[in-house]
């Protein structure tokens, strides 16, 4: 693999990420890989110069991140398994804070709304979600294999 | 080692499903909590591993409890203006809870969000029968800092929960969880005679969860004097 055929491969993946509406996505790996590592994580002096990310090692932060971004549902089924119940969330009608991320509002209620509401969440049939679980582990799989080969380690 | 052609055709597979469009439009808090709530199973599921009992309740309706119901931001403990869930346990002669998303007041008289603790039953008991109460940390057991991989996963990370940790007692446990991996959050927490660290913590591929669940259990039996 070439840096060039590297970088392609990453710019490609973040417009499609986009395409499908993944925009916060998106602004989070930009922003984790234009922050490179800092001197001291790489051996030197603490400090805030920062060393760039390598193609391949940007590539890998933006991978990783997108299985962790579909994780979500694998998440809840897993807990669910264990639990052996349904997992829905709701807001503590004391407490008065509603959750708030630089790109909005979460998406579970507002405290404001019904206490009875159940948060927004992808509704997946069980044959979606085995679909996505398996596709998100094929790729974490080979993501960790380049990485342990490729010696990405990165922030 | 994984060909480009190999990688394309991952992703590929992956953003070709139909339902990945609604799952990526969710937002990272969102994700946080569902993150939480894996770490709260693999705890219960270390109780077991342990030989211990682990039964979920809700606070108003009490045992078995379905749908769970868990904190969409931080909470009380005793609140029951929905019906939270928590895991009772009992493990050799000890009798503790597992929470999610819960406020603690420390030893400084500072408030702590723990995104999953283990907390005495009987001081959980006093709580819930006191309204307004507040659990002190007195009976905290285990605290668990979740975090789901986003650009934000930095030293600063460890440093925070180091100190909320030195806030709340002689813990048992004290672990930093994350499905992500940081290389300097590892070199921080080598560096910590406290909490342990550990990364790259999924359902997806359980080696670094089995190791998790794996070392909870091992610090639950010592403390519970479990053989």
């Amino acid at each position: 693999m070439t840096d060039q055929e590297i970088a392609s491969f990453y710019t490609d993946t973040l417009r499609r990420l986009l395409e499908l509406g993944a925009g916060e996505l998106v602004r989070d790996i930009e922003s984790t890989v234009a922050r490179g590592r800092l001197c001291a994580e790489v051996g030197g002096k603490s400090g805030t110069l920062q060393t760039p990310l390598s193609p391949l090692e940007a590539l890998v932060v933006a991978l990783h991140m997108l299985v962790a971004a579909v994780e979500q549902p694998v998440h809840v089924q897993a807990s669910q398994e264990v639990l052996n119940a349904e997992i829905v969330w709701r807001f503590d009608e004391l407490e008065p804070r509603q959750l708030q991320s630089d790109a909005g509002p979460a998406s579970f209620p507002a405290r404001t709304s019904s206490p009875v509401e159940s948060p927004q969440r992808p509704e997946l049939s069980d044959n979606a979600s085995e679909a996505l679980r398996a596709s998100a582990t094929a790729l974490l799989t080979l993501v960790r294999e380049l990485e342990e080969h490729g010696n990405a380690d990165v922030d | 080692m994984p060909t480009l052609t190999d990688l394309r055709n991952a992703v590929d597979t992956l953003l070709g499903l139909p339902a990945i469009p609604s799952v990526l439009q969710l937002n990272s808090n969102t994700r946080d909590r569902a993150f939480e709530a894996y770490v709260f199973s693999l705890v219960v599921q270390a109780v077991r591993q342990a030989g211990g009992t682990a039964e979920l309740r809700g606070i108003t309706t009490g045992a078995n409890p379905n749908p769970a119901i868990f904190r969409g931001a931080p909470g009380y403990m005793g609140s029951t203006a929905q019906d939270f869930c928590f895991a009772r346990c009992v493990l050799g002669t000890k009798e503790f809870e597992v929470h999610v998303d819960v406020i603690y007041v420390g030893g400084s008289g500072a408030t702590h969000e723990v995104d999953v603790s283990l907390y005495d039953r009987l001081a959980a008991d006093a709580v819930r029968q006191t309204p307004g109460l507040q659990p002190g940390t007195r009976g905290l057991r285990a605290a668990f800092e979740c975090k789901f991989y986003d650009s934000n996963l930095g030293t600063a990370l460890g440093r925070a929960f180091v100190g909320l940790v030195s806030d709340c007692g002689q813990l048992k446990v004290k672990d930093f969880v994350t499905n992500g991996q940081s290389q300097g959050l590892a070199r921080y927490f080598s560096k910590s005679s406290g909490p342990q660290a550990y990364f790259r913590v999924s359902p997806l591929v359980t080696t670094d969860a089995d190791r998790l669940v794996g070392n909870i259990e091992q610090a639950l039996r010592q403390w519970a004097s479990v053989g």
